[in-house]
């Protein structure tokens, strides 16, 4: 199973990706999907007017393969779907889209949950925040750092 | 030898710059520790045991020889998602 993977730099419409993937999956049983949507407040309560996405030419589109991959395997999986946006990307706009497929519900749930855990802590993107005061660089946060390591404790690797 | 930063480290420092011809024997963690004096704003980023380094889009390690090396890339910790 190939896990279908995409830097997107313009305009991610989940409902285009999730019916595409339920049009190529049939009747598989189950599909769960993620949209990441841009928050309008920050963690500081700050409004957020855009983020800038930078990514790596090369390894970060790798960086998404190796994790749905991963998933792939993990969660026996039938189709798998992950798309990222980069650049400038408004509030309010979606940013990633993940959606997995299986024979039954809590693979495909626990596969979106361990591709995000994974895309936060390990994909090749930056994320600057801009708000009234300036551009800010998120870094993950100590949580979800931890979200992460569960999966790599859960089965001694990820 | 040129140098590629990714994330906040293009803002500190540069988006890239040319460093010159390594001295035969450095290493990854020579340059490292080159580029925190040369640029003490970026000094916590440069030697932050998160940050990732790469050569010919392989990770390398901090003993990695920088002898016959065109370019590294810093890379510091991601925030996808």
């Amino acid at each position: 199973m190939d896990a279908c993977c995409r830097i997107a730099d313009i305009n991610l419409q989940p409902e285009v990706e999730l019916a595409k993937l339920i049009d190529e999956t049939g009747a598989t049983g189950a599909i769960a999907s993620l949209t990441g949507i841009t928050r309008q407040k920050n963690a500081s309560g700050k409004t957020v007017i855009a983020l800038r996405l930078d990514h790596h030419p090369r390894l970060t589109l790798n960086s998404m393969r190796e994790i749905a991959q991963a998933a792939a395997q993990r969660f026996t999986l039938t189709a798998v779907h992950v798309v990222h946006r980069c650049g400038e990307v408004t509030a309010g706009d979606p940013i990633v889209f993940v959606a997995a497929a299986s024979a039954h519900r809590k693979a495909s749930m626990a596969a979106a949950d361990y591709i995000m855990d994974r895309l936060k802590t390990e994909a090749f993107f930056w994320k600057c925040e801009f708000t009234a005061s300036g551009g800010r660089w998120v870094e993950p946060t100590s949580d979800d750092y931890a979200s992460a390591a569960n999966w790599t404790d859960q089965n001694g690797g990820n | 030898m040129k140098l590629i930063f990714f994330g906040k480290l293009s803002d500190m420092i540069a988006p890239s710059l040319e460093f010159g011809k390594p001295a035969p024997g450095m290493t990854i963690r020579m340059l490292r520790d080159l580029l925190s004096e040369r640029y003490p704003q970026s000094a916590d980023d440069v030697l932050s045991g998160r940050l990732k380094t790469v050569v010919e889009d392989r990770l390398v390690g901090d003993e990695t020889l920088l002898d016959g090396v065109e370019v590294v890339e810093f890379l510091p910790p991601v925030s996808g998602g």
